[in-house]
């Protein structure tokens, strides 16, 4: 070894990370927050826009009990189907469902009859001459979705006690119309 | 806040990383499943408690019908209010508010705008309708079933 020998240098390439995992720890909250984990009876359905609807802000502090009725396109379907109005006009190609389980009609009304059961009324309505329900019932329906579908809904709805109906619909993003 | 101090000042040296690629990977996952949800709301349309059996139908009908149906070969929706045939938002906003002026300067502020469309119309369009009574404070909308189409148009 020579007497002059480089001193050997030691670098100590440390970056400081402290403010990364804060930023990151800061990011984790955000989305852990936002992320909506809630187990959902809305199936992914793309609402009607409408800027008038009453917003869902105290969904979760509502008391009334209610069912939701979806009515969805069935995922069986080709998705091209239901990217025009035009082409899923049929019924065949939608589903009515309450918490993940699709319905026909007769089977809807079998289990709105149960729900509606499960919170009747105090009393006899003097109109109806029956007890009704004092459950609510709402409809989401897909924007194609045919009228004659949600009209049954409403219809079986109706037949069983269930006279409170209120129909889902999206607000617009800022600055746009709805249609 | 994570941090304070200088690395030296602490003798007990942690390693960090893998606590870093733990925060790494739950923020992908957080940040994959993020979805920016729309704001959704509700429209209240309370049934009759009687079904609708007990109504009477007037012979000068105290009501703004709306008729809708599905014109297959154009693939759109025909609106038709009274005899006029409507095509623009803004149009059927004015008619619907000129009848409702009527109907209160009439002395009947609760006559209802009622939906007829056929069973294939867009549930989307039939919540436009809605949409524009809600605009102009009309609370009582009804739907009915079975608008026949037009013959002409």
């Amino acid at each position: 070894m020579s007497k002059h020998a480089k001193p050997q240098l030691k670098e100590d390439i440390s970056p400081n990370v402290v403010p990364m995992i804060d930023i990151m720890f800061l990011l984790l909250l955000f989305f852990m927050l936002g992320a909506d984990m809630s187990q959902r009876e809305s199936v992914e359905v793309k609402l009607p826009l409408a800027d008038q609807v009453k917003e869902d802000k105290d969904a979760n502090a509502q008391k009334d009990p209610e069912t939701t009725v979806n009515i969805y396109p069935d995922p069986g379907v080709n998705e091209e189907v239901f990217k025009n109005a035009a082409t899923c006009r049929d019924a065949k190609y939608w589903l009515i469902g309450i918490r993940g389980n699709s319905y026909t009609i007769d089977a809807l009304k079998t289990q709105l009859k149960i729900e509606a059961e499960e919170f009747p009324e105090p009393m006899v309505d003097a109109a109806a001459g029956r007890v009704l329900s004092a459950k609510k019932v709402l409809i989401r329906a897909g924007q194609f979705a045919p009228f004659g579908l949600v009209q049954k809904v409403i219809e079986t709805a109706g037949s069983v006690g269930m006279y409170k109906v209120e129909v889902a619909g999206n607000k617009p993003p800022a600055g746009s119309k709805s249609k | 806040m994570a941090g304070g101090g200088e690395a030296e000042d602490n003798p007990v040296n942690i390693n960090v990383v893998p606590m870093v690629d733990v925060i790494f990977c739950l923020c992908v996952f957080f940040m994959c499943s993020f979805k920016f949800k729309q704001l959704e709301g509700r429209f209240q349309s309370w049934l009759p408690k009687d079904l609708g059996n007990g109504q009477v139908t007037p012979d000068q009908p105290i009501e703004m019908r709306v008729a809708m149906y599905w014109d297959e070969q154009k693939g759109e929706v025909v609106r038709q209010y009274g005899n006029r045939f409507v095509k623009e938002d803004d149009e059927l906003e004015s008619l619907i508010n000129g009848a409702h002026k009527d109907f209160v300067a009439q002395n009947h502020p609760n006559a209802p705008v009622i939906v007829d469309a056929d069973a294939k119309v867009p549930w989307g369009a039939v919540m436009n309708v809605v949409n524009i009574a809600k605009k102009l404070q009309i609370e009582s909308i009804q739907f009915a079933l079975g608008a026949n189409a037009p013959s002409t148009h």
